[in-house]
C-alpha cells in the first residue's frame, strides 16, 4: 500500500512540475483581451509601415474605451474600430454573435459588373458550359471564361477541357470580376498553360519578427509553362474592385505576362497572406502577414492598375451591355 | 458493434493471460525477444504561443507497437505509437468554440548497456542512449492559414533505466523505470506568423522549416521523457502483459514559446517470439 501511495504522489508531483514550467495562460478579461489584440497585431501584422499607419497612436485611441467592467458586445465594437484602421480587407475578428471585417476597400468605388446583366444578356444566348468552377462560353471567335472564386479548384481536367475548346478563337477574356480569392494555387495553374517561358511573377516576403521591419528576404516566385493543352493567344483578364486577395495576385501575375492584358478597373487588393490567431476570449482574428510585390517592386496591398481603364457606365448596362466585356471583345477583334 | 470491438480489443490483450499461468523461469534466458501491442489514453497539457495564448487541454487514444530484444549485456528497443483526440481551451471547457484536433506519432530506438547489478543484485541499471522521431500535429480551424500547428523533433539522446523484480500481493512483477533526454535535436515549428511560403509552388516545406529552426540543444529545446512499466510475466511462454505509465514534457523556446505535457497510461501485450 505504501508503495501505491508513494507512486501516485509521485505522480501528482510530476503534473505538477509540469505546469511550473508553463507560462501562466493571460486572464480572460476585456482589458487582456484587447491589450492581447492590440500587442500581436503590432508584431505581426505587415502593412504598418507600408500604410504609413501609428499603431501606438491607435492604441491611445483605443485603450480608454475598455475597462473590466465592459461586455463582450461592447468590447467587441472597440476592438472591430481599431481593426478598422487598418484599412484591410484581410483583416477580421470572429466574435460571439458578429464578425468584423472592412469592407471599405471595394464599396468606394462602383461595381463594375453586374451579373443579372452576363446572365441574361451574355450567357443566355451562348453555349454557356460549367467546366468545373469555370463557366465558359464563346463570343464569335473569343473565347470567354469567368472564375467565380478561387475557392473552387480547378483541376488539371478542367483546364485541358476548356483549352481544347477555345483552341480555334483567336483570343480569350478570363473574367475574374467579383472574385474574392482564395487558393493561388490555381491562379498558377491557369497561368501555367498561358506563359510560354519561365517567368517572374512576383515576389513575397513574410514576416519573421516582432518589429515592423521585420521580414525575411524578398522570395522571387515563378511560372513556369506547364501541361499537354496550352493556349499562346491574346489573353485579356477582366477586374473589378471586388477582384480580391488570390484574385488580385492573379492579376498581378498576369502584368508579368505579355500576352496578357488588364482591362476593367483596378482590382481590390489584398497583397498579404492572411495569418491567424486567437485572443484568451475564444475570438479568432486574420490579419495581413507578408508583403506581396510585383517584380519591379509595386506592392499590391491596394490593387492593380489595368492596362485600359473602363467603367461599366449605367446608360450601357440599362441597355444590357457590359462595357468592360464589349471593349475586350472590340480589343481582339 | 462498438462493444463487441472493445471486447475483442480486450480479449486480444489478455490472450497470454487466459492461456497461461505465471512463469518464474526467466532468468536463465540470454536471449528474449518480445513484439509489443497495446493501446494507451493520454492527458495533454499544451500552451502554444503558436496557437494561442491559452494553455490547451484534452484527451488522446492511441496505438503501441514495440519491438524488444534482450541479451547479457544489452537491451534494444523499438516503440511506435500514434495518438488522435482533442484539445481545448481551459477557459472553454464545453461547446465546439476553439476545439482542437490533436494528433502525435512517435517512434524511438533505445540501445542500452547493462551496467551493473545495484542493492546486491535486487536493482538492474542500464546506461545508453537513443535516436527518436516525435512529431504531433494540432489543427485550429479558427486560425486561417495558421490553422496547422506542428512540433516535429528528431533527436539523438541519453537513456538511463532501472529495473527490479517486485511481489504485489502474491502476484511478481518486473518493474522498469526508464528516463530519456534528447542531446541535440533537428527541429520543424510553425514559422513567426505560422504560415510557409504556400503562394510559391516552387517553396520547399521542409527546408523553409529547417532554416527557421535547424539542431536544437539544451536552452532552446528540452525534454524530458520517463517510463514506468510494470510487466507480469506469463507461465512457460514468456509473454508479458504490460501496465505503463508515461510523463513526457518538453520545451522549446524558439520564434514560439511551446510547452507540452503528455501523461499516458497504456497497456501492451509482449509476445515472447
Amino acid at each position: 500500500m505504501k508503495k501505491i501511495i508513494l507512486i501516485f504522489s509521485l505522480l501528482s508531483f510530476l503534473g505538477a512540475c509540469e505546469l511550473l514550467i508553463m507560462e501562466k495562460s493571460p486572464s480572460n478579461d476585456p482589458v487582456t483581451n484587447f491589450e492581447t489584440l492590440w500587442k500581436t497585431l503590432d508584431e505581426r501584422y505587415s502593412f504598418f509601415d507600408y500604410k504609413n499607419i501609428d499603431w501606438n497612436a491607435v492604441y491611445d485611441e483605443y485603450r480608454p474605451q475598455v475597462n473590466e467592467h465592459m461586455t463582450n458586445d461592447q468590447l467587441f465594437e472597440v476592438c472591430k474600430s481599431m481593426l478598422n484602421e487598418l484599412h484591410d480587407g484581410h483583416v477580421y475578428m470572429i466574435g460571439d454573435k458578429d464578425i468584423a471585417f472592412y469592407p471599405d476597400f471595394y464599396l468606394d468605388r462602383p461595381a463594375n459588373y453586374n451579373q443579372d446583366l452576363l446572365e441574361r444578356n451574355y450567357y443566355r444566348n451562348t453555349d454557356t458550359k460549367y467546366t468545373g468552377p469555370l463557366r465558359n462560353t464563346q463570343f464569335g471567335d473569343i473565347g470567354y471564361i469567368y472564375y467565380r472564386s478561387f475557392i473552387s479548384p480547378v483541376s488539371s481536367q478542367n483546364l485541358d477541357d476548356v483549352f481544347t475548346r477555345f483552341k480555334d478563337t483567336k483570343g480569350l477574356i478570363i473574367d475574374v470580376r467579383h472574385n474574392e480569392g482564395g487558393d493561388p494555387q490555381y491562379a498558377f495553374r491557369i497561368l501555367e498553360r498561358l506563359v510560354t517561358t519561365r517567368t517572374q511573377v512576383y515576389e513575397t516576403a513574410y514576416k519573421t519578427g516582432p518589429g515592423h521591419q521585420d521580414f525575411a528576404e524578398p522570395a522571387n516566385v515563378y511560372v513556369e509553362p506547364e501541361g499537354n493543352i496550352r493556349y499562346d493567344k491574346p489573353v485579356i483578364v477582366l477586374a473589378n474592385r471586388l477582384t480580391y486577395s488570390a484574385a488580385n495576385l492573379f492579376v498581378a501575375m498576369c502584368k508579368s505576362i505579355p500576352n496578357i492584358r488588364l482591362i476593367g478597373d483596378a482590382s481590390g487588393g489584398g497583397g498579404g497572406v492572411p495569418a491567424g490567431a486567437e485572443l484568451p476570449n475564444g475570438w479568432a482574428y486574420g490579419f495581413s502577414s507578408s508583403i506581396l510585390s510585383m517584380p519591379n517592386g509595386f506592392i499590391i496591398e491596394h490593387g492593380v492598375e489595368p492596362d485600359i481603364a473602363v467603367e461599366l457606365t449605367t446608360e450601357d448596362a440599362a441597355q444590357g451591355i457590359d462595357t468592360i466585356l464589349e471593349r475586350a471583345l472590340d480589343e481582339l477583334e | 458493434m462498438k462493444t463487441t470491438k472493445l471486447w475483442m480489443a480486450v480479449a486480444l490483450l489478455l490472450l497470454p493471460l487466459l492461456t497461461h499461468a505465471q512463469s518464474e523461469k526467466i532468468e536463465g534466458k540470454e536471449k528474449l525477444r518480445h513484439f509489443a501491442y497495446g493501446f494507451s489514453i493520454s492527458h495533454f497539457n499544451v500552451k502554444d504561443d503558436a496557437m494561442s495564448p491559452v494553455r490547451y487541454t484534452g484527451t488522446s487514444y492511441g496505438l503501441n507497437f514495440g519491438l524488444r530484444k534482450e541479451r547479457t549485456k544489452w537491451l534494444s528497443k523499438i516503440d511506435f505509437g500514434i495518438s488522435g483526440g482533442s484539445l481545448k481551451s481551459i477557459y472553454f471547457e464545453e461547446g465546439d468554440l476553439s476545439k482542437t484536433v490533436n494528433m502525435g506519432i512517435e517512434l524511438d530506438y533505445t540501445l542500452l548497456r547493462r551496467m551493473k547489478a545495484l542493492r546486491q543484485g535486487e536493482l538492474d541499471w542500464f546506461l545508453g542512449g537513443s535516436i527518436g522521431q516525435l512529431g504531433s500535429f494540432r489543427f485550429h480551424s479558427q486560425l486561417d492559414n495558421s490553422a496547422g500547428i506542428y512540433d516535429s523533433f528528431t533527436s539523438i539522446g541519453l537513456t538511463s533505466a532501472i529495473r527490479k523484480k517486485i511481489n504485489l500481493g502474491k502476484r511478481k512483477f518486473t518493474f522498469y523505470y526508464q528516463v530519456n533526454v534528447p542531446v541535440l535535436s533537428v527541429v520543424m515549428r510553425p514559422s513567426f506568423n505560422g504560415l510557409f511560403n504556400f503562394v510559391d509552388p516552387e517553396s520547399d516545406f521542409f527546408q523553409e522549416n529547417f532554416d527557421k529552426h535547424g539542431l536544437a540543444s539544451f536552452g532552446s529545446f528540452m525534454r524530458l521523457n520517463n517510463r514506468f512499466e510494470l510487466s507480469y510475466v506469463t507461465k512457460g511462454s514468456q509473454n508479458r502483459l504490460n501496465f505503463g505509465y508515461q510523463w513526457d514534457v518538453y520545451h522549446y523556446n524558439r520564434v514560439h514559446k511551446t510547452v507540452v505535457g503528455r501523461h499516458q497510461l497504456s497497456l501492451s501485450t509482449l509476445f515472447y517470439f
